[in-house]
């Protein structure tokens, strides 16, 4: 309830905290109305701290880049908010002491780069997307800049899980520029409010992602917040929706405890997390890094109602079964125990794991609690 | 995967290493737009480090679970080699012919190195393009779900749209028979010719082959010669086949081998210096069955008997060798009432068109003029 309270108090502004999940007013980004929306007004907001994570959800096939992965370690960014009546502009700042700019003459470089993700469906009544690309019954926009020799090379995608992105045509500007002395890179985004596939108000959620280049970073290999909100406009959000989305931040639960209930319920079994790895690489979302990026509120969706979030796995390809026939040209068809849901007749996706509703309030908090701490 | 598939088979028996079809494709697909650094189809000595360098060893392909498998994407230096450019202009002043940048690797860098000790080194060619394979493993390590294979023949081809360049499929292709252009951020390989094929010609590696080592059809079409070759016979096999892909592109191995040397420079009766174990790695088990079908059907011929197998080895005629199955994708284009243009259109709209994409609207057609040259015509061509 004290939570609660602060909260309704948007205003003054709240002491930064290096955990991103233990206070909701962390991931409070207040938007500072303007009338001009460029550069200078940009550089000159008050921004805030946040952290970003390594992501890692499935196996992807570079060895080079699993190598680097080994060593990744989240980072710091400074981001600030404004808007007008037409446009919303959006500063990224994070440190990176190794400028990568993709060459135009190279095989195995990859530029820097960072994103700016919004889910198409939010607001009151609507639970959070999962954040890495957004689920069927999320999709979300993704602003995408990189650094690339000779080119702008800037992207708006829609989507709505691994492999889904599409490219859609939006105006809008999205710069990047890297200061030597300081070895930070600056990153502005201007897009308009409303597009065909973007409502921008009230309390948006919002969410960052950063590549490093140099760490061979690109695709899902990237460091990312979890979901951050940004207030736009005077009035006060609606007080049900923010009570829904700072669910379990603070202390909900004991960690340990958390862990036993996890192995007990079996979800080792398909999931791989900390030191249990017995479940195949693939079978499901790879949960070791899960609590860096995952607001608490959405994991606990995640565990009562999966089929909200339903994630589209990746390339199913990546898997056949050698057990079976092959067909008349020597294919293997592809192994579905790797898929991760069931497509019904209408063409809805189903989740394979099914919900655990059944576990009592204070289990559910225990098991958000560990998964907190996998990051 | 697909309802047909395309095959290719070559002699290594025949194969001169002369490049002809490394320039055929060159000159057709990649002198240009970043791709200069490619060879889609490219004639390597074995054994060697091949190209890109030690390919073999750079991973990909899936694992005996039937699990993708991690990989590397080569150095475009290192690995590949980059075209290198000569200091002609100082040579007036008296200068020296050499290089303007240090050179590393090349394309055919270890040309007719092979193996063995001297007198008794060996080494033969081996030319490759993208296998094509039943499971690709480009195909399966692209997390936008980029590359396809097409229905009507089983080529694998990347889709533009929504290649955004991230290149796993490079370090999932255990033949790195997929390349990064850095020009345009995308991925790109052989795309066996199909504007080619369509039109009922061969891919154009094998038309200009002057040892005549390739043969082209369907692998279910067993009137043809790559039928023949591959189920009837069985003496073209796939390389590297514990990589797991089913590749579709079917080597005869080397049968013709001197016979080693003894100190005093006497050949050795019934000696092989082209070591077997290295034929196994190629090739698998059934290298073994390939050469005794080879070795049996020759020494019929030489009795003068007769033999269908050195018939077709002996690639008397195009017509026959490259068996694009009577006029199939016009048929397949008549089917759909399509005339022209459109024909092709409809054909590849997953190469403008993502499999999921929806919502884009293409705007840029400059690829398809691209890989599209002629102009459409009335009339298909038929066999050479």
């Amino acid at each position: 309830m004290k939570k609660y309270l602060t909260l309704l108090a948007l205003s003054s502004l709240v002491v930064v905290s290096n955990a991103s999940t233990e206070d909701f007013n962390d991931d409070l980004i207040e938007a500072k109305q303007v009338t001009k929306i460029d550069e200078s007004t940009l550089s000159s907001i008050e921004t805030k701290k946040i952290i970003l994570y390594p992501q890692y959800t499935v196996h992807l096939n570079d060895k080079d880049a699993n190598k680097k992965l080994q060593n990744a370690k989240p980072i710091e960014a400074e981001v600030g908010v404004v808007y007008n009546k037409k446009d919303i502009g959006i500063v990224i700042k994070w440190n990176d002491e190794t400028k990568s700019i993709q060459p135009s003459m190279t095989t195995n470089k990859f530029g820097d780069g960072t994103s700016v993700e919004f889910p198409t469906v939010y607001g009151k009544g609507k639970t959070l997307a999962y954040i890495g690309m957004g689920d069927s019954n999320h999709p979300v926009m993704v602003y995408l800049k990189k650094a690339v020799e000779g080119k702008d090379y800037k992207k708006a995608f829609i989507s709505e899980g691994f492999g889904t992105m599409t490219e859609v045509q939006e105006k809008y500007n999205f710069t990047m520029k890297y200061d030597e002395n300081k070895k930070e890179w600056t990153a502005i985004l201007v897009k308009p409010l409303k597009t065909q596939d973007l409502i921008l108000s009230g309390l948006v959620p919002v969410a960052f992602a950063v590549w490093d280049g140099d760490s061979l970073n690109r695709d899902g290999n990237k460091m990312i917040s979890s979901w951050k909100f940004v207030k736009l406009g005077k009035s006060n959000p609606d007080t049900s929706y923010i009570k829904y989305i700072s669910y379990g931040y603070g202390e909900i639960g004991n960690h340990q405890k958390g862990k036993e209930l996890m192995i007990q319920n079996g979800c080792n079994g398909c999931h791989r997390f900390d030191d249990q790895t017995s479940a195949p690489e693939g079978l499901a979302p790879n949960l070791s890094k899960i609590g860096g990026y995952s607001n608490p509120i959405y994991l606990k969706e995640s565990i009562i109602n999966p089929n909200d979030v339903v994630i589209k796995n990746l390339n199913i390809n990546r898997h056949y079964n050698k057990s079976a026939d092959r067909d008349k040209n020597g294919a293997y068809p592809n192994n579905d125990m790797y898929t991760w849901y069931i497509k019904s007749e209408k063409g809805k996706l189903q989740s394979k794991m099914p919900p655990y509703s059944h576990l009592s309030e204070q289990d559910i908090n225990d098991i958000i609690t560990y998964l907190k701490t996998l990051k | 995967m697909s309802k047909r598939q395309l095959a290719m088979v070559m002699d290594l028996n025949k194969c001169i290493g002369c490049q002809t079809c490394t320039v055929a494709c060159k000159t057709q697909w990649t002198n240009r737009n970043g791709r200069e650094y490619m060879y889609w189809n490219n004639v390597e000595t074995h054994p060697g480090a091949g190209y890109p360098k030690n390919w073999m060893e750079a991973g990909g392909g899936f694992d005996q679970e039937g699990n993708l498998k991690d990989g590397i994407i080569p150095d475009m230096v290192l690995d590949y080699g980059v075209p290198w450019d000569y200091n002609h202009d100082e040579l007036f002043n008296g200068g020296l012919l050499h290089t303007k940048e240090n050179l590393e690797y090349g394309p055919n860098w270890d040309e007719d190195v092979g193996g063995g000790e001297y007198p008794n080194s060996y080494f033969f060619y081996i030319p490759r393009i993208c296998n094509h394979c039943s499971n690709p493993g480009c195909l399966a390590a692209c997390p936008r779900e980029a590359i396809f294979k097409r229905e009507q023949d089983g080529i694998v081809l990347v889709d533009l749209e929504r290649c955004q360049g991230y290149r796993y499929c490079i370090a999932g292709c255990p033949y790195k028979k997929i390349y990064f252009n850095p020009k345009i951020s995308k991925s790109e390989k052989c795309i066996f010719c199909f504007p080619r094929v369509e039109k009922g010609l061969p891919p154009a590696c094998a038309h200009q082959c002057v040892g005549r080592i390739r043969f082209v059809g369907f692998l279910d079409d067993e009137e043809g010669q790559v039928y023949k070759l591959v189920h009837k016979y069985k003496v073209a096999l796939p390389l590297r086949p514990d990589f797991g892909t089913q590749p579709n592109v079917y080597y005869v191995p080397p049968l013709f081998d001197a016979p080693k040397f003894d100190d005093k420079m006497d050949s050795i009766e019934n000696s092989r210096r082209v070591p077997i174990e290295y034929l196994e790695l190629l090739f698998g088990k059934e290298v073994h069955q390939a050469l005794d079908t080879l070795r049996k059907e020759m020494e019929k011929r030489a009795k003068g008997e007769e033999s269908e197998l050195m018939d077709i080895l002996i690639a008397y005629s195009h017509r026959d060798m490259f068996r694009l199955d009577n006029n199939y994708y016009q048929k397949e284009a008549v089917a759909k009432n399509l005339k022209g243009s459109e024909f092709f259109k409809v054909i590849d709209q997953r190469y403008l068109q993502g499999a999921n994409t929806k919502k884009v609207e293409i705007k840029d057609y400059t690829f398809h003029e691209k890989v599209l040259p002629l102009p459409p015509r009335e009339n298909g061509h038929g066999h050479h």
